[in-house]
C-alpha cells in the first residue's frame, strides 16, 4: 500500500509535526553535557517538535527509574540509583544557556528515598534561582505519600508553581495509578496550600480513560475544593502494548467545553486540548497573574 | 544530491516506527519543510518534513511497514541531480532497508472513533 492512511492511525487532531533533526540534535548535545534528561524524550511527549523547537524542554530530575509501576507511564520501574548531587547544578545551568523564562522540573517517584527526593528538589529550585533569577520555576512533583515535611522542604525553596497530578478519576485509580491514592493527591494539593498559600497549585488530568463526564466534572470541583489555580487536560496516549488500553478519543470540541466548565468552577488557568499536557506551554499560566 | 529521507528518532526509546500515510506519491515535487509522511510510535503519531526542494524519487516504505531508527523511507532528487547517482542512491537504500529487523509487537491498538 504505497498511498492511503493505514488504520492504525490516529485522529487527524493528535498529528504533530516532528522536530528537525538539527533541533534535536542541538537540545541532545546540550543534555549530554550536563548528563540531564527530559520528560519529553523519555514520556515519548507528542509535542517534543513543538517545545523543542521552541527551544525548552520539561526537566526530569532524580533518574529516570520509577518506584512505581502506574499504568498509562512509559518510563521503567525497578531500582532507582541515588541522587546526582551535580544534577540541580547542571539543570540551572542549561537553563541558563537555553534563556528560559519558564521552566518546568519533575521527578520520578522515589518512594526509597527518606523524603522522597524533596530535597533534592528544593536545591534544584533553588540552583535555577541563583543562577536564573529572572526564570519562574515550576515543579511538578510526585505525592511523597503524603508527607507534609517533603512538602514543607520544596515549598521553603520558593518555586512559583508546585504540580501535582491527579491523572484521572477516583473509579479508575486502582487500575491506572496503582500505589497513588486520590484522597493523598487531592491532600499534596491542599498542604501546598496550607504551608504556603502564595504558591500557585497545579494539577493535570488525562482524558480518554473511560472516564464519564460526571466523573470528571467532579474531579474538577475536588481540585477547586483543595484551592487548585491551574488546570490542564489532554488525551490520554497508550504508551506501548502492554500500558492501559485508550478508551475514547476526545475531541477539540469537547476539551473546548470541558475548560469552560473548569473556569466557570473558578480555576485561574485551564489548558484543555487533545495535545493538553501538564508542563506544555507552562509558562504561560503565570502571564498576567500577580 | 540525491538526499535521503530517514526515519528520524523522536524519543529517547524511540527504536523504530510506522508508516501511516504518504502525502506525496513517487514523482511528485516536495518543498522543502512541507510534509510528507506520517508515522506513528509506540505512542505518537508525527508528521515529517522535507529536508529538501525536488522530486520523491522513490519510497522505499510503503504505508503499513515498520521502519527502524536512522533507516531511510525515500530518497529524494534535487535539480540536477542526475539519473546514475539516483539509482545508485535508490540501490544503498534499498540494500539499507533490506537488512532492518523490526519487532513485529502490537502498537497501541487503534479505538472506534469518529475519525475514520
Amino acid at each position: 500500500m504505497k498511498n492511503g492512511r493505514i488504520m492504525t492511525a490516529k485522529p487527524p487532531w493528535l498529528v504533530t509535526a516532528a522536530p528537525r533533526p538539527a533541533v534535536i540534535d542541538r537540545m541532545s548535545r546540550l543534555l549530554e553535557q550536563g548528563g540531564l534528561s527530559t520528560v519529553c524524550e523519555w514520556a515519548d511527549c507528542p509535542n517534543i517538535g513543538e517545545c523543542y523547537g521552541r527551544g525548552t524542554a520539561t526537566f526530569l530530575i532524580l533518574g529516570r527509574i520509577c518506584t512505581r509501576g502506574c499504568a498509562f507511564c512509559p518510563l521503567a520501574t525497578g531500582v532507582p540509583a541515588g541522587p546526582d548531587h551535580t544534577e540541580p547544578g547542571n539543570v540551572a545551568e542549561m537553563i541558563h544557556s537555553l534563556q528560559l523564562g519558564h521552566v518546568v522540573i519533575t521527578s520520578v517517584s522515589r518512594d526509597d528515598l527518606p523524603d522522597g527526593g524533596a530535597s533534592h528538589f528544593a536545591k534544584t529550585v533553588e540552583a535555577i534561582k541563583k543562577l536564573c533569577p529572572g526564570t519562574s520555576v515550576e515543579v511538578l512533583v510526585p505525592d511523597f505519600q503524603g508527607s507534609r515535611q517533603a512538602l514543607e522542604i520544596v515549598c521553603r525553596a520558593g518555586p512559583d508553581v508546585i504540580g501535582h497530578n491527579l491523572e484521572t478519576v477516583p473509579r479508575l485509580y486502582p487500575a491506572v495509578r496503582m500505589g497513588a491514592g486520590y484522597a493523598r493527591s487531592l491532600e499534596v494539593l491542599a498542604l501546598v496550600k496550607e504551608i504556603e498559600g502564595t504558591i500557585r497549585t497545579k494539577s493535570g488530568l488525562m482524558l480518554g480513560l473511560g472516564e464519564t463526564q460526571g466523573e470528571l466534572i467532579q474531579t474538577m470541583r475536588d481540585l477547586r475544593s483543595r484551592g487548585c489555580d491551574f488546570l490542564t487536560l489532554g488525551q490520554y496516549l497508550q504508551p506501548g502494548a502492554e500500558h492501559y488500553p485508550v478508551a475514547e478519543w476526545i475531541d477539540p470540541e469537547r476539551f473546548d467545553h470541558y475548560r469552560d466548565v473548569a473556569l466557570d468552577l473558578g480555576f485561574v488557568r485551564v489548558l484543555s486540548s487533545p495535545l493538553g499536557r501538564s508542563s506544555y506551554r507552562a509558562g504561560e499560566m503565570l502571564t498576567g497573574l500577580e | 544530491m540525491a538526499q535521503r529521507l530517514c526515519m528520524p528518532k523522536l524519543g529517547a526509546t524511540m527504536e523504530q516506527a510506522l508508516i501511516v500515510e504518504w502525502y506525496r506519491k513517487e514523482g511528485e515535487n516536495t518543498l522543502e519543510g512541507e510534509f510528507l509522511v506520517e508515522v506513528l510510535t509506540k505512542k505518537a503519531s508525527f508528521k515529517i518534513q522535507s529536508p529538501v526542494t525536488g522530486v520523491v524519487y522513490t519510497i522505499l516504505a510503503d504505508a503499513g511497514s515498520i521502519v527502524k531508527v536512522g533507516l531511510p523511507l525515500a530518497v529524494l532528487a534535487e535539480e540536477g541531480d542526475e539519473a546514475a547517482a539516483l539509482q545508485r542512491a535508490a540501490l544503498e537504500a534499498e540494500k539499507a532497508l533490506a537488512g532492518q529487523e523490526v519487532s513485529r509487537e502490537v502498537y497501541a491498538c487503534p479505538i472506534d472513533g469518529p475519525h475514520r
